[in-house]
């Protein structure tokens, strides 16, 4: 926790920096109004907020680890499914190494759907969706290739009916 | 208001279209809410976008409806599954899934189905009987009160969403701030942050900024955890005995109370309004020893989470301030369908507080009618798996932020919000205040620069005026009570 509070901390302080340069780039005497007035007023006051919160995170970070180890000691076993003594949550074993593990499996997701989020425009809206669904639950193991392929295309034709046809709502 | 006016106003919305609305959102929103990782803010947000075409009486049908199911549905998973469905039925786990496990789940989800619904019905009342009173307080308000409600907002926010770790809620609200000063400015409609870039100059769009922030950032979430959940546990008596309720009206009328309270505080939302009342009806029980498989405690924290939703939205209504993260969706959906929420919303539309009310009814109606009679079929969607309904949920997410204006750059936005949403949880930066801060961000600006401009740049009646003295000593305590240094002195003081 510690690590990736650093890295936030450095992320925040130089998200403030960059705030408030653009702000300060902004006109602050022809406006009309005093200085009290021009537009980047709130954006400065904000960027140097969220560049002193960063600071003090990075400050923590290095020099309290008493307050991470408090951190770790309160937290609630509960909202962790994980810990569930009497095994409702089903097991996969039967899936190759790569998803069992969160880092490949989160890269996996956001790869499919920046793809999707990419095709929309340039593919028709119901090939994309078709495509994008059942090849989702054919990499994650989800069905086999024809129940994929089913629940894809009846999906995307399902959307475009109800949103489309009944709810009137563009689609992309 | 009048009974009488509640009243008309429910009989105008006993139309087939208003009653088929509320019965399709409220199973909507039960759905959402029992399927863990998708929230009633992800509900609320994806379905403003597909009902933008809606008249705007029907819109608020669909999304209130949306709204109480959700709430309530999160009950489910959190019984039968031992993991709360949304955050606000994290508390319902502790005694709802012991409950469960001795066999007595479809008991549970009677016990908890009921208790939301009168937790509803409470809130309905105190947004009846409370908003015009608080509307007249607001007629009060400067821009020197709304500025500093704003700052009010995101500090209270921030410390209640992240108590472990304030500071990051106060980062996320400090974020969201200044995330919404991108685009033109409200005094001068000078650009700010939008590197020439025309689709930046109406600033970042709300719906795509809040489905990316909650529902692509959960998507993510859910679909990176190795393992996936299946019931296990057998449903069989559902409609509990009303002497059963009888015997809790205490704990049910002050976790009702806490719910409200909880919910007009802006931001905060229902989850620390059902730990607040389960720890309250914990200390109060005459059996505190059975919590942990009570039904007492059962029945707080479900009547506190759903009367949260009539508190929350108290200030949508009054002060167009969101109580709540899904109460935020609520209050851009109104903007969205020409409604303009806030002190004068009782001039301009006399009667929106009594349709509101009376759409809360007829949500709590088809919530306590849909909840007690499809819960085999409702656990059935249990057990659909994440691989195959994550991806129709993120078609719906595109869908939901392209049709509010029809631009492929609000998909784009969704997902790069997606994004920041998913690495926001990683770090445990929660994303309510994030949101509470984008929609109060153009309001702290705008009143904020008009008082200057109004006083010629003096600060002082930011801190003179009653109102706003009020609003900064409570949120100077909510500061100092979480300081290190502060609570060290106070010991050393004791000693």
């Amino acid at each position: 926790m510690e690590k990736k509070d650093l890295t936030s901390g450095i992320a925040l302080v130089l998200t403030g920096a960059a705030f408030f340069a653009g702000s300060l780039l902004l006109p602050w005497k022809d406006t009309g109004y005093d200085w009290f007035g021009a537009p980047g007023l709130v954006p400065a006051i904000l960027a140097v907020l969220i560049a002193l919160c960063g600071l003090r995170l990075v400050i923590r970070s290095r020099k309290e680890p008493d307050f991470y180890a408090r951190l770790a000691a309160g937290e609630n076993p509960l909202l962790c499914p994980e810990d569930d003594e009497e095994g409702s949550i089903g097991e996969e074993t039967a899936h190759p190494a790569w998803m069992h593990r969160e880092g490949p499996r989160a890269v996996l997701t956001v790869a499919l759907c920046c793809t999707y989020v990419l095709l929309l425009g340039r593919v028709p809206y119901m090939a994309a969706t078709a495509a994008f669904i059942t090849g989702f639950i054919l990499l994650f193991r989800g069905a086999g290739i024809l129940k994929a392929l089913f629940i894809g295309g009846t999906a995307s034709v399902s959307i475009w009916f109800v949103f489309y046809k009944i709810f009137a709502v563009f689609l992309p | 208001m009048s009974i009488s006016v509640l009243f008309s106003e429910f009989m105008e919305l006993m139309n087939p279209t208003s009653i088929f609305n509320a019965f399709w959102a409220t199973g909507f929103g039960i759905i959402v809410g029992m399927l863990p990782g998708l929230t009633a803010t992800m509900g609320v947000a994806l379905l403003t976008g597909l009902t933008f075409r809606f008249m705007p009486e029907q819109a608020m049908v669909v999304l209130i409806s949306t709204y109480v199911g959700s709430i309530y549905g999160g009950s489910r998973s959190a019984i039968l599954l031992n993991i709360p469905g949304t955050p606000a039925n994290a508390a319902t786990c502790i005694d709802g899934n012991p409950l469960a496990r001795r066999g007595e789940a479809g008991y549970a989800i009677g016990l908890a189905t009921t208790s939301s619904g009168i937790g509803t019905f409470f809130g309905l009342v105190c947004l009846a009987v409370f908003s015009p009173l608080l509307g007249k307080i607001a007629l009060q308000f400067g821009s020197w009160e709304f500025f500093v409600l704003s700052i009010f907002g995101i500090v209270i926010c921030g410390n209640l969403t992240a108590p472990k770790d304030p500071l990051k809620g106060w980062i996320a609200g400090i974020a969201g701030l200044l995330l919404s000063q991108v685009g033109q400015d409200p005094i001068q409609a000078l650009p700010r942050f939008t590197f020439g870039q025309l689709q930046l100059m109406g600033g970042l769009s709300l719906i795509p900024v809040l489905v990316g922030a909650y529902g692509v950032g959960e998507i993510i979430e859910v679909m990176q955890r190795p393992r996936d959940y299946t019931v296990r546990t057998k449903v069989r008596q559902v409609i509990p005995p009303l002497r059963d309720l009888f015997r809790y009206w205490k704990t049910i009328i002050r976790s009702g109370i806490i719910g409200v309270l909880v919910g007009a505080i802006p931001g905060v939302g229902e989850d620390t309004a059902s730990w607040i009342a389960y720890d309250t009806a914990k200390r109060f029980s005459d059996h505190p020893e059975e919590f942990g498989g009570s039904h007492e405690g059962l029945i707080a924290a479900e009547t506190a989470n759903n009367a949260c939703i009539g508190g929350a939205v108290i200030p949508v209504l009054t002060l167009a301030v969101p109580g709540s993260a899904p109460a935020a969706v609520l209050l851009a959906a109104m903007w969205l369908h020409g409604i303009r929420p806030g002190p004068l919303l009782p001039i301009e539309q006399p009667f929106f507080i009594g349709t509101v009310t009376a759409i809360f009814l007829l949500s709590t109606i088809a919530m306590t009618v849909l909840g007690l009679s499809l819960v085999r079929p409702l656990v059935k969607v249990l057990q659909v798996p994440r691989m195959i309904l994550m991806p129709v949920v993120f078609t719906l997410c595109c869908v939901g932020s392209f049709a509010v204006s029809g631009r492929l750059f609000d998909v784009y936005l969704m997902f790069l919000f997606g994004i920041l949403g998913y690495f926001m949880r990683r770090n445990d930066f929660p994303a309510a205040p994030m949101v509470l801060g984008f929609i109060l961000g153009p309001m702290a600006d705008d009143n904020f620069r008009r008082a200057m401009i109004i006083t010629g740049g003096d600060l002082s009646p930011f801190f003179t005026r009653p109102i706003s003295i009020i609003l900064w000593l409570l949120t100077f305590a909510v500061i100092l009570g979480r300081s290190t240094l502060f609570r060290k002195m106070l010991r050393s003081l004791k000693k």
